[in-house]
């Protein structure tokens, strides 16, 4: 499985790494709007994670905007009322961070299980 | 022999990660524009926040070579932190041979792997050194500003 991440910042959103080093998933971040915008259905990604933590992030728009409608997508906040927005914006799954670095990991292993089958 | 195991990389260091801030931007105010190729994604994204807090500006992180040549024609980095053992058929060498046929990035090397015959290869390429992923960060962070002047 190869990821793409479209984070608003780095730091804040340092457990996603943490949930795919340990499934050993392949993570091409990305931090540029206009680029990830070009490049999402361009580099082989099984899946897309957005890391918004505003309702102007650049993350929703790429979620609302440019996801390809037959690749998955993660929202991933580390600020409680930015779950809906993600929702709304098209996320198939929301995790709060933190807290929910677990159900982030069960996630993308459920991913994972079904590219195996 | 593997030297770095996740967790354990002297990267995170908040306190020295202030003490370089500024470390990556020219006299203009422009930041060094980075891409990290890397196989492991927690070290990619340690590297990531290490080199923004000197200042620097984080265009991406790849984990095999392939990614790395897409994103280097798609980003144009100024600097390419360069694992040397990446995920698929081509190591980071490898690539960063094929990277330098249409960009001027400075690249640095780093390895987990102390094989002399890595080590040789990293040597052989032009206008680059090789870090050991053990080193601490400063180091990493003078390296890559050194590609400024």
């Amino acid at each position: 499985v190869r990821c793409l991440f479209f984070p608003d910042e780095l730091e804040a959103f340092r457990p996603v790494a943490v949930a795919v080093q340990l499934l050993r998933i392949q993570l091409v971040t990305l931090t540029e709007f206009d680029a990830a915008r070009r490049l999402i259905g361009a580099l082989g990604c099984d899946v897309v994670i957005v890391g918004a933590n505003a309702v102007d992030s650049p993350a929703l728009q790429l979620l609302r905007l440019s996801k390809p409608a037959d690749m998955p997508a993660i929202g991933v906040t580390c600020v409680p009322h930015m779950r809906d927005e993600l929702a709304e914006a098209g996320a198939d799954h929301v995790f709060l961070l933190p807290d929910q670095t677990a159900q982030l990991t069960d996630a993308l292993r459920e991913l994972q299980n079904k590219s195996r089958h | 022999m593997r030297m770095l195991t996740i967790g354990g990389s002297a990267f995170m260091n908040r306190k020295d990660q202030r003490g370089d801030s500024g470390r990556l931007v020219d006299r203009s105010g422009k930041p060094l524009r980075v891409l990290i190729v890397e196989d492991e994604a927690l070290t990619a994204f340690d590297y990531a926040i290490m080199i923004q807090a000197a200042g620097g500006q984080i265009l991406g992180t790849a984990p095999s070579a392939e990614i790395a040549e897409a994103l280097a024609h798609s980003l144009r980095p100024d600097a390419i932190v360069m694992d040397v053992r990446l995920n698929g058929d081509r190591d980071g060498i490898e690539a960063a041979q094929a990277i330098k046929s249409f960009s001027t990035a400075g690249i640095v090397f780093v390895t987990g792997f102390a094989e002399a015959a890595i080590w040789e290869r990293v040597r052989a390429f032009k206008c680059t050194m090789p870090l050991d992923k053990l080193t601490d960060h400063s180091t990493l962070v003078s390296a890559l500003a050194s590609l400024m002047i």
